[in-house]
């Protein structure tokens, strides 16, 4: 995480793909011992790592990373369990022992056809080039005559998008 | 969508640095605070006598918005780390209860139980209980915006603290003010007047401060 604050994009892909089945060996209990199925496990999981992508200023690099991670976790998972109507009275810290079952390849019950049809023209395309099919930043942003700085904003704006779309579709269960 | 899509996503999205509330505040809150005391000054204005009679007891009623400000801006800034347990905000309540109880003995000690509650009572509670939380609007309102970029655990509980903020910065405003110099009167009506806009500011936290 310390380098990925200082910019380091390989370290904090390294960082969030551990940070992922971590945060599933803490929501799963959860999910179970609500009584629920896992069909949100990746949801919840991927508007944590949101989270944790948007809060990430609020980590102060002299303290341990993971009592970070875990309040994050917690906060976010209770309130999707709440959102959803259940009462949650758990100590998370005791179960982020468990370890998540391995999972291929993970996905969320959002997919990228409803995630893209929310964006406006411009974000689509950009997040469709650049995040779906992996072409660099750079060249998709010459392509719609966009500068650097262009595309970051409405990359991140469409990141705030998906934010409030994690928010609705539990809404809607 | 799979997961690592949203890892490459959120990747892209490094260089956009996000806000950092505990930097902003300190630099904002004193901003909001001093628009608050233009308005003040435009408002109601400063006591006659602030350089003679009334210059030991304004000192008094600086000092005390001070303390709650100070300690309130401490509790909030820790609180917006997610991992902070809320007792560290309670630390804040206690910072501001010992002062209080001072007045309230410095009081009975200088001037006896004899028209205790005369003093108490004063004659200008409504005042008051309007004024400071009006000039605490300004400073709550910017507070809050700033907050919106931490992560707290308790948005409500952070909330307060930021209107026991404002509410000891408008103390410190309207100190300047009001000729009621009991300190038995300030410690009961100006910290009311605190709690007042720590509540509303624990509605708003409640509602805005969720992330």
């Amino acid at each position: 995480m310390r380098l990925a604050l200082e910019g380091d994009m390989g370290a904090y892909k390294t960082l969030l793909a551990a940070v992922a089945p971590h945060l599933r060996g803490i929501v799963r209990p959860l999910l179970m011992r609500s009584g629920r199925g896992l069909a949100d496990l990746e949801d919840i999981v991927q508007e944590t790592m949101l989270a944790v992508h948007l809060k990430r200023a609020t980590w102060d690099p002299a303290l341990p990373f993971l009592p970070w991670l875990n309040a994050v976790a917690r906060y976010k998972a209770i309130d999707a369990l709440r959102r959803s109507g259940f009462r949650v009275d758990v100590d998370i810290d005791t179960m982020s022992e468990s370890l998540a079952a391995p999972d291929e390849r993970p996905d969320s019950t959002l997919d990228s056809v409803t995630i893209l049809n929310a964006l406006d023209a411009k974000q689509r395309k950009l997040v469709e080039q650049i995040i779906m099919v992996g072409r660099s930043s750079a060249e998709v942003g010459a392509e719609l005559g966009m500068t650097d700085g262009a595309v970051r904003v409405a990359l991140h704006r469409s990141l705030k998008r998906l934010g409030k779309m994690f928010g609705k579709s539990r809404h809607a269960d | 969508m799979q997961t690592e899509k949203l890892i490459d996503w959120l990747a892209e999205d490094l260089a956009v640095k996000p806000p950092k509330a505990r930097t902003h505040i300190l630099i904002w809150l004193p901003v909001a605070a001093l628009v608050t005391g233009i308005m003040f000054l435009g408002l109601v204005g400063i006591r006659t006598d602030l350089t003679s009679t009334g210059a030991m007891p304004t000192l008094v009623k600086t000092g005390l918005g001070l303390v709650i400000a100070v300690s309130a801006v401490r509790c909030a800034r820790t609180l917006l780390r997610p991992e902070a347990s809320i007792d560290q905000g309670l630390v804040a309540i206690f910072a501001v209860l010992l002062p209080l109880f001072l007045l309230v003995a410095l009081d009975l000690a200088s001037w006896g139980q004899n028209g205790f509650f005369m003093r108490l009572l004063g004659k200008s509670i409504l005042s008051c209980l309007t004024v400071i939380p009006l000039l605490a609007a300004i400073p709550l309102v910017t507070s809050l915006w700033i907050l919106r970029a931490g992560a707290p655990s308790h948005p409500a509980v952070t909330g307060a603290l930021a209107g026991l903020a404002s509410g000891g910065l408008a103390i410190m405003a309207y100190g300047l003010y009001c000729t009621e110099d009991s300190t038995s009167f300030v410690a009961v009506w100006y910290s009311l007047a605190a709690i007042i806009v720590a509540l509303g500011g624990s509605l708003a936290g409640h509602r805005w401060l969720r992330w």
